[in-house]
């Protein structure tokens, strides 16, 4: 009798072993309290774009890779892409169906953008001024930019001027390692285009992103992100991606 | 992916220009009187923050423009067209999507040459309404969501543009029905919930202005 159970029980595992499935996303919870970003952003404003916004997108995508893993017509190599984590599956969109492809770009850019957006703020300083980095960091800054002023004025200056819903980026270039400033439209980001950029920092452009607190006024938004962001946070990505980057 | 281009400033230049010859239309009603369907708050800053922003930087991207031109100097017409195209399209689309809107009457639907032209080409209003809504809907980032005439084609179609990009210079159709689905246009009200939005603004669609706009179109 107990064979049979210690049999039944190891086939069970064995079967366990061997049924997978898609990667499955989850709404990671805010490293803050949603109040922690007042008064730059709202906590009403917080609530929504994580619980609705972000939560959104979370659902859409595993509903996208659930029908890619499940779909009867999707190879071993699709169902192998979408067991990876999202980072991976963003940088091969394009071995992705085309029925899926606009529609995981959208909504698993979505997720990760705003996975990185909110791990990348904190409370906000007083002035603009007392918040910048140091270390490093800072000197790459100044190597790519001149200045952190200039920098800031650069980065300032491309989030005032882009135009409809995108995003934009500071990151290490793959090629050239420099430090990059550039845009992405709707839910896209650099990793789309080459997944050894190395992101740093990013601001969300998207009018939902500041239209509770500040509506049409995007420049007030801008001036007073300089506040809020945690570069102890990007200081780690870059420290980090100068070691991913080294191994290449 | 281009590298960030430095876009035409909008720094304000000091009113001397010329030809400033783009101005913002009053509103065709109050600014309240689309609510409970769109409120008096997001009437006000549409009207009077977005749509006036872009009036005013489409009168100084063509200011600049008609100087580059006057000196040959065709890198900087170039490098203007996209602000042009943002804030002029900003301005039609506008223009068009005020008229097209009319406080809120009950049983709204389309009469007339509108409503035999939606029966032919769609086979009924409440299918041409599906299809708009399902297109302005999934609109993805800015955009708008339009029902729209081809000339050539003499027929109604459903079609979409990103950002201001302004229906007719863009598809060649002709605006008859437009959804401002810029969050902007909603979301002080409506949140995330764009279909919400979507739904609701048939029951101010002023379909006596979208009946001449068709009827004119077939000209």
């Amino acid at each position: 009798m107990l064979n049979i159970i210690i049999i039944i029980i190891t086939f069970f595992l064995i079967t366990i072993d061997y049924v997978d499935s898609q990667t499955e996303l989850t709404l990671p919870t805010l490293p803050y309290a949603y109040n922690a970003l007042e008064p730059v952003l709202s906590e009403y404003l917080m609530r929504l774009h994580h619980d609705k916004h972000f939560q959104m997108y979370t659902n859409k995508s595993n509903i996208i890779l659930k029908k890619m893993f499940t779909d009867t017509q999707s190879d071993n190599k699709l169902k192998e892409i979408v067991k990876q984590p999202i980072e991976i599956i963003l940088t091969q969109l394009e071995y992705l169906p085309h029925q899926y492809q606009l529609s995981l770009r959208y909504n698993g850019g979505g997720y990760f953008n705003h996975k990185l957006f909110f791990s990348m703020l904190k409370t906000p300083t007083s002035t603009v001024d007392e918040n910048k980095p140091i270390g490093p960091l800072l000197e790459a800054i100044e190597k790519n930019f001149g200045s952190f002023d200039k920098f800031k004025q650069l980065f300032s200056s491309a989030s005032y001027e882009f135009f409809g819903s995108g995003w934009i980026w500071l990151y290490i270039d793959a090629q050239t390692k420099r430090l990059i400033l550039n845009f992405t439209v709707n839910q896209d980001n650099p990793i789309m285009y080459d997944k050894n950029h190395i992101i740093l920092l990013c601001i969300d452009l998207w009018e939902h992103a500041y239209y509770p607190v500040y509506e049409n006024r995007r420049n007030e938004y801008i001036e007073n992100f300089w506040r809020i962001i945690n570069w102890s946070f990007v200081n780690q990505l870059y420290i980090e991606g100068q070691i991913k980057r080294s191994d290449l | 992916m281009q590298t960030i281009i430095k876009l035409a400033p909008r720094t304000l230049i000091p009113a001397l220009s010329r030809c400033s010859k783009h101005t913002l239309p009053d509103l065709p009603y109050d600014y309240n009187a689309l609510e409970p369907v769109v409120s008096g708050e997001i009437m006000k800053l549409h009207h009077q923050k977005h749509h006036a922003t872009y009036v005013n930087n489409l009168n100084i991207a063509e200011e600049k423009y008609n100087e580059a031109k006057g000196k040959n100097d065709l890198t900087t017409m170039i490098h203007l067209q996209p602000a042009i195209r943002f804030n002029g399209g900003g301005h039609l689309n506008h223009s068009i999507f005020w008229e097209i809107l009319c406080p809120k009457q009950g049983g709204n639907q389309p009469t007339g040459t509108l409503a035999e032209q939606i029966k032919k080409d769609f086979g009924s209003f409440d299918k041409m309404m599906t299809q708009l809504s399902n297109a302005s809907v999934g609109v993805q980032g800015s955009g708008w969501g339009w029902l729209g005439y081809n000339k050539q084609d003499q027929r109604l179609q459903i079609a979409t543009c990103t950002n201001q990009d302004p229906l007719q210079a863009t598809t060649g159709l002709v605006p008859i029905f437009g959804i401002d689905v810029w969050e902007h246009a909603y979301y002080l009200q409506y949140k995330n919930v764009r279909a919400d939005y979507v739904k609701a603004i048939f029951d101010i669609a002023n379909w006596k202005k979208s009946d001449e706009l068709l009827q004119k179109a077939k000209q």
